[in-house]
């Protein structure tokens, strides 16, 4: 049997549905690039995210082959990383702007015609049939995910522009992480939403709010999964928990002390070239 | 004739499978289908769980990543409890539906307009998660709507086949707003119900209603019915008022004008419906016909699956609905039937035809060779559309408007077939009412389905 595509909600419910979801598409892109293009481009990666839902769902509606839809994507998404490439490459536009405002330029408007692409893509696709939605949900999971990668393996106390201010208030990053691992499965879950009346959409989304808050609560207390190499039985390496809240089973977070976690070399060697590049560049 | 029949012969549709690997695949798919239907993750729950292990295993316990090891819970977490809720709601409904008694609002529906059937289901709407609906499995149908009435969702159905049906088949669908689990099941509904094909624009058709008129030819086999033109001998018991005087005058002989045996006013009409694919909007027209008494006074009717001929017009009105489950040779009954009416007399032949080809083009054609005088075949159609209006690189991108209804081509190699046949085929665009064409031209080849 064929999956239901979603049914097309009208009037203002419907127009709300779609703002709310071609915002979580925007905020998706965002984060996604917020870790590896500059500050324009996250801005720019918002709103190519948002109006490419916007421009998903009416292009769903049309009667554009699916598969048109996956290769002209494909097609596009290949254009824009010529046209990167030959902004970068090229001369012209870095005697015109000079070679880093080139280059702002260039991954500004890649990150505006990639994120408008790839989501009015996903969009017209999980539109038509839902198992696409899966798409959306992973770029949601990818997105997050990859913004708090180095607090990974018990290194709560990273990523450090976080972790810090954090510890500074004297609270535990722990709490942190699993809040924003919430907000991503809200967010995750929220394009899947397939419902028209707006009072059970709500009350639906309360009932996934209520779970993921009873996730986010009973995680420490039933206790965190050990550090891989306690598990194995070895002792605690370098990159292994040390003074955080949450290792073992404990009934509520510990608060921690405002000291910082020792760094490993190889991450102070990087710490200390970014900033001496910082210093280059002003 | 022979050349025509060659062209008629080769339109029948190929079989791609023999008829016993044809049932043996219909009844895996149909095995297959219920067993997809008890199984209670969707394409994307299975897709959920396959991201949700993955984000807990693989990221969650192995690296400590507290983002997606949330998420994994999350994922899990919803799927879980959607599947309990979606299953839970879907056996008590099933229980409740086998104890439950419904009652239809009306005994008689029609094809093509949304009508309330008095069927319900519990809304739901206190139950977070849980969306149900149901679609009709059989006789064929498009439920419109299910509008929330007091808790309940209340069913307004578009049939769109016509015939009398001992029960109804729904299929019951329990599914979680997210898309991520469903449970369907079955619900058989007790009737009999009659569907009646909807007239649509057909209700006051020129064409039906002179059928049996106008002029046509003289025939020694017609009736003693048009001008007295004729002479013959006078015979004892013949009015003086008859007696050509001035033939007597020159001849001596009485001679009598009489009227002349033509077939200009066929008092009889019979008329044939042939079941078949798309026969629809063709039933349409014969109930139109019958309704409308536009088969003059002296009329018999009979149609596929029954083609005993009748009179009655009750009877011919279930005719038309009863031709909707034939199953054989459309078109087979034809010879029967006329059998049985031609020894009556002389009679005007209406033949109400699918407009898709079959083994009834088999039918016409040894019904023409026997039978004097044209056979008119009335044919109607909902929407007629052109598969190769668009071009090639269109059809790579696009999926391809109007393909309800019948294919132009189909509709022009009929009535070619006919033609060569020398039947008189008038074409009937049922939602207008509007005459399209005959069998050499055919207008406006796109419509909306009615």
């Amino acid at each position: 049997m064929r999956a239901t595509a979603q049914p097309v909600s009208v009037g203002v419910v419907g127009a709300l549905a779609e703002l709310g979801r071609s915002t979580i598409h925007g905020l998706g892109w965002s984060v996604l690039v917020a870790t590896m293009a500059p500050s324009g481009s996250v801005v720019a990666a918002f709103f190519g995210g948002f109006g490419g839902c916007l421009i998903g769902a009416k292009l769903g509606r049309t009667r554009l082959r699916t598969s048109a839809v996956v290769v002209g994507a494909i097609l596009l998404i290949a254009m824009v990383a010529l046209l990167r490439s030959s902004l970068t490459h090229g001369s012209v536009l870095a005697a015109a702007l000079g070679p880093v405002g080139a280059l702002r330029f260039a991954g500004t408007l890649t990150a505006l015609l990639s994120a408008t692409i790839a989501s009015a893509a996903m969009r017209a696709c999980s539109t038509r049939r839902a198992l696409f939605a899966v798409f959306e949900l992973l770029l949601i999971a990818v997105a997050f995910a990859q913004l708090f990668i180095p607090h990974r393996h018990g290194a709560i106390n990273r990523p450090f522009y976080l972790a810090d201010w954090i510890i500074a208030l004297g609270w535990d990053p722990t709490w942190l992480f699993l809040f924003m691992g919430g907000t991503a499965t809200v967010f995750g879950l929220v394009l899947l939403l397939r419902e028209q009346r707006f009072g059970r959409a709500v009350v639906n989304l309360g009932v996934v709010a209520l779970l993921l808050a009873m996730i986010v609560v009973a995680t420490p207390m039933v206790g965190m999964p050990p550090p891989a190499g306690r598990r194995r039985g070895a002792r605690s390496s370098s990159r292994s928990v040390q003074g955080h809240g949450w290792q073992g089973r404990e009934t509520r977070p510990r608060r921690v002390c405002r000291q910082r976690a020792p760094v490993p070399e190889q991450v102070q060697h990087r710490r200390v070239s970014r900033s001496s590049r910082s210093r280059a560049l002003s | 004739m022979a050349v025509a029949w060659h062209d008629i012969a080769s339109m029948r549709p190929p079989t791609a499978l023999p008829g016993p690997a044809k049932g043996a695949m219909a009844r895996v798919r149909r095995v297959a289908r219920r067993a997809a239907d008890l199984w209670p993750l969707t394409a994307l729950g299975m897709a959920l769980a396959t991201v949700a292990s993955v984000a807990l295993v693989s990221f969650g316990f192995k690296k400590l990543d507290l983002i997606l090891l949330v998420l994994g819970y999350g994922g899990a977490g919803l799927l879980a409890i959607s599947t309990v809720l979606v299953a839970s709601t879907a056996l008590g409904l099933w229980l409740w539906l086998g104890r439950a008694p419904f009652r239809w609002s009306t005994s008689t529906f029609e094809t093509g307009a949304p009508l309330p059937t008095g069927f319900s289901l519990p809304s739901l709407w206190w139950l977070p998660l849980v969306q149900v609906r149901w679609t009709w499995v059989s006789p064929d149908a498009a439920v419109a709507d299910h509008v929330v009435e007091r808790g309940r969702l209340r069913e307004r159905v578009t049939l769109r086949q016509r015939g009398i049906f001992p029960s109804v088949t729904r299929r019951v669908v329990v599914r979680d707003a997210f898309g991520l689990s469903r449970i369907a099941f079955r619900h058989r509904q007790p009737g009999p119900i009659e569907v009646l094909p909807h007239l649509g624009g057909i209700r006051r058709l020129q064409v039906l209603t002179s059928l049996t008129g106008g002029e046509e030819y003289p025939h020694p086999m017609g009736l003693e019915d048009g001008d007295r033109v004729e002479l013959r001998r006078y015979v004892p018991g013949d009015s003086a008022r008859f007696i050509h005087w001035k033939v007597f005058g020159r001849t001596r002989k009485l001679m009598v004008r009489t009227p002349e045996r033509a077939l200009s006013r066929a008092r009889r009409t019979v008329a044939y419906l042939v079941a078949g694919a798309d026969d629809e909007a063709t039933a349409a027209a014969a109930r139109a016909a019958i309704e409308e008494e536009a088969l003059a006074m002296d009329w018999q009717f009979a149609a596929d699956g029954s083609s005993d001929a009748t009179s009655d017009r009750s009877e011919a009105l279930h005719k038309v609905l009863t031709s909707s489950g034939f199953a054989g040779r459309s078109g087979s009954g034809m010879k029967r039937f006329l059998a049985e009416v031609d020894p009556r007399g002389p009679a005007a032949l209406v033949v109400f035809a699918p407009p898709t080809t079959g083994s009834w083009l088999d039918e016409m054609r040894s019904l023409t060779t026997r039978r004097y005088g044209r056979v008119r075949v009335v044919i109607a159609v909902d929407a007629v559309y052109d598969p190769h209006a668009q071009s090639r690189w269109r059809r790579w991108f696009f999926t391809p408007v109007g393909s309800s209804g019948v294919a132009r081509g189909d509709l022009e190699r009929v009535g070619r077939a006919l033609g060569k046949l020398r039947c008189e085929v008038v074409i009937i665009d049922r939602v207008s009412g509007r005459v399209l064409g005959d069998a050499r031209h055919l207008d406006s080849p796109r419509r909306r389905a009615a």
